[in-house]
């Protein structure tokens, strides 16, 4: 079963339509000069989980005449290289470093960009999994009107533990993380005005599903919605089988000027969650 | 914006397996602080922490940090369980821990055993945020959840935003849980910044060095006015107003001059149609860092001019991360309904450079109370709670 897999139907959601001002990504794997962006003060000394996430954020903003207001970061699994670098310092000479420890918290990313950018206002970090945009994406929505633009990031990053553990997980996350390495960052830039025409997002859930199979459950989730609004299109998915899949999806949409309306919907097995986002363009 | 009925709390902690019995105490000015037993350590001499004894839901929940979430989530929607029908629920679960205090363990293992990798699957099932989410959903027959991590202000932070997933109708009752077990990580990362007064933790006091970790879970339902009107729920306080904001200044330290966290203040009360007057006791984040406890006063300070009444329950409670702002706010409404104003536990001397001395217990009709969280990465929540008369 494909990570994210790409229905006809659009999604009938309570959530408003935000508009997408500006979309970009830093994927290493397929851009390993992303780090020349990079500020020789923070690349000396801040992780490069944040460092991806400083970059796609850089260039979203690039060209636009606002700053956001607020924050959303979209993680599965936050700073993993931190995490293990603390614990490795407290079992191997019983000294974590502090600077591991204050960097291995989950909004680590997010308060760095708000530390970076001078963002004040709202500054959230989602961690649903697969489903972690849809999430920031929801969240975005319940922000009030001078939030607004709003900066999305969705951040995940591969660490050579991962890949040792990925063969002995479970069959649903073994089949749901693959093979495949991606990480990086994907930004948006949000804004609550004109979500009615142009280039446009909204999101469904995560919603939980138990033990329902995931495809059943999409489309049961999709074709309950409006079955006359549709579209035939189906979208490439460069990184199916990593947390990032549907945020590089929606990416390529917005940067690729692919026309038309889809439906990307997401699974996490870890929560037995599905969650749905609606993109038009 | 609208105030959103708080219809049922739920609260486990040091202090108690329910709401009531944490809030007793807490009136009492119970200590809830002890030398760490749940695990070793490896520290010299182990930290004073506010450890739960008894999970009554410890044999349904995978994990510890799981357990501890579900007995508070329960306890939240019980008023309602069984006429909840065709009403829909959604939860958003705080957490930052999620499953650490199982994984570190595994860690430790592989790192000794390289065989132990065979037991990832098991071992790792629960690791993630989301994790949590999932199964609290099974357990309580929710449709759908948000995952927040944002340090030790996500608690709060779950309750605004359970209140704006109710005025939006995403759903028509939601449940705020926040939830934070022990772990070594925690422990050993705010030990590693000389973080935690190996004395217990004094808020506002001026021999204060630090916090007190601590363990536990608070739970809120929010509801719908379909969803009072079809349970017959009596709304215990309301949600009036959430704000939320950045201190752009650094990951720990708190900006001095508290300039982030009166944002976040300055939005709650904009959103609860509140002025600063309004206000009758702050329930402050209060962690007797010698620096954050400074910075939150000023805060308050540049927001109200002179003081309302203000606590902190973390000498009670210990620092409860993700857990403190639900947790916390599950007590502000006991606090609202009983009328009663509770004591900081130890507190005794005055600190000069804050020049304001937290209140003593008293009885005293409560109308609005501020409830304040703040975390790494310069995070700052605020939310207003509002008596039952208030809707």
């Amino acid at each position: 079963m494909p990570q994210s897999s790409f229905h006809m139907r659009i999604v009938d959601s309570a959530m408003e339509y935000l508009s997408v001002q500006s979309a970009s990504a830093v994927l290493p794997l397929q851009e390993p000069s992303w780090s020349d962006e990079v500020p020789a003060s923070l690349k000396r000394r801040d992780p490069r989980i944040w460092q991806m996430a400083y970059v796609a954020s850089l260039r979203v903003m690039t060209n636009l005449p606002v700053k956001p207001n607020a924050i959303m970061v979209a993680t599965a699994l936050g700073a993993l290289d931190e995490t293990k670098n603390f614990l490795d310092g407290v079992f191997t000479d019983g000294l974590g470093s502090p600077r591991n420890f204050i960097a291995s918290v989950h909004n680590s990313m997010a308060g760095k960009l708000a530390q970076e950018f001078k963002v004040a206002g709202p500054n959230l970090t989602l961690c649903d999994g697969h489903n972690s945009l849809a999430s920031a994406i929801g969240a975005c929505a319940l922000l009030q009107s001078g939030d607004f633009p709003a900066l999305v990031v969705a951040v995940d990053e591969n660490i050579e533990l991962l890949d040792r553990l990925i063969p002995h997980l479970s069959p649903g996350c073994k089949q749901a993380l693959g093979n495949n390495k991606q990480e990086g960052a994907v930004a948006f830039m949000l804004h609550n005005k004109n979500g009615n025409q142009g280039p446009r997002i909204r999101s469904v859930g995560p919603l939980f599903i138990g033990d329902k199979g995931p495809d059943a459950a999409c489309s049961t989730l999709l074709q309950s919605q409006d079955p006359s609004d549709q579209t035939s299109v189906s979208l490439p998915s460069k990184t199916a089988g990593s947390f990032l899949s549907v945020s590089v999806a929606v990416h390529d949409v917005f940067r690729g000027s692919i026309a038309g309306r889809y439906a990307l919907c997401s699974f996490s097995p870890s929560s037995k969650a599905i969650a749905i986002v609606e993109v038009c363009q | 914006m609208t105030h959103v009925p708080v219809i049922g709390i739920g609260a486990v902690s040091s202090l108690g397996s329910t709401a009531r019995q944490g809030f007793s105490a807490i009136v009492q000015a119970q200590d809830g602080i002890s030398p760490l037993r749940l695990f070793d350590s490896g520290l010299k001499t182990p930290p004073l922490c506010a450890q739960v004894h008894t999970i009554p839901c410890s044999d349904n929940a995978p994990n510890r940090n799981a357990a501890l979430a579900l007995c508070a989530a329960q306890e939240s929607i019980a008023p309602i369980e069984k006429k909840r029908g065709d009403l829909s629920l959604g939860i958003v679960v705080a957490t930052t821990v999620a499953g650490m205090a199982r994984s570190e363990l595994f860690y430790k293992q592989l790192r000794l055993d390289p065989g132990h990798i065979e037991n990832a699957g098991r071992e790792l099932a629960f690791h993630e945020p989301a994790a949590l989410s999932g199964f609290l959903c099974g357990a309580l027959k929710a449709q759908g959840f948000y995952t927040l991590s944002t340090a030790c202000s996500t608690g709060l932070h779950a309750v605004g935003m359970a209140k704006r997933l109710v005025e939006t109708g995403a759903f028509d009752l939601c449940v705020a849980i926040g939830a934070d077990a022990l772990s070594l990580l925690t422990i050993r990362g705010f030990s590693s910044l000389m973080l935690i007064d190996p004395s217990g933790c004094k808020p506002f006091d001026a021999n204060r060095a630090g916090i007190s970790l601590g363990e536990g879970a608070g739970a809120l339902c929010l509801a719908s006015k379909k969803a009072l009107r079809m349970t017959g729920a009596k709304p215990l306080a309301f949600v009036s107003g959430w704000g939320a904001s950045a201190d752009c200044y650094h990951m720990t330290a708190p900006h001095p001059d508290g300039a982030g966290a009166a944002l976040a203040v300055r939005a709650a009360l904009k959103e609860a149609e509140c002025r600063p007057a309004d206000i009758d006791l702050i329930a402050t984040h209060g962690t007797a860092t010698p620096d954050n406890d400074v910075a939150e006063i000023n805060a308050m300070r540049s927001v109200f001019g002179n003081l309302p009444l203000f606590c902190s329950m973390k000498r009670n409670l210990g620092h409860t991360l993700a857990a403190s702002g639900a947790l916390e706010a599950v007590y502000s409404v006991c606090a609202l309904q009983q009328g009663i104003v509770p004591p900081t536990a130890g507190f005794s001397q005055l600190d000069e450079k804050i020049n304001a001395e937290p209140a003593r217990f008293q009885r005293k009709e409560l109308r609005h109370i501020l409830k304040n969280s703040f975390g790494f990465g310069g995070n700052n929540a605020a939310v207003i709670l509002s008596h039952a008369d208030c809707g």
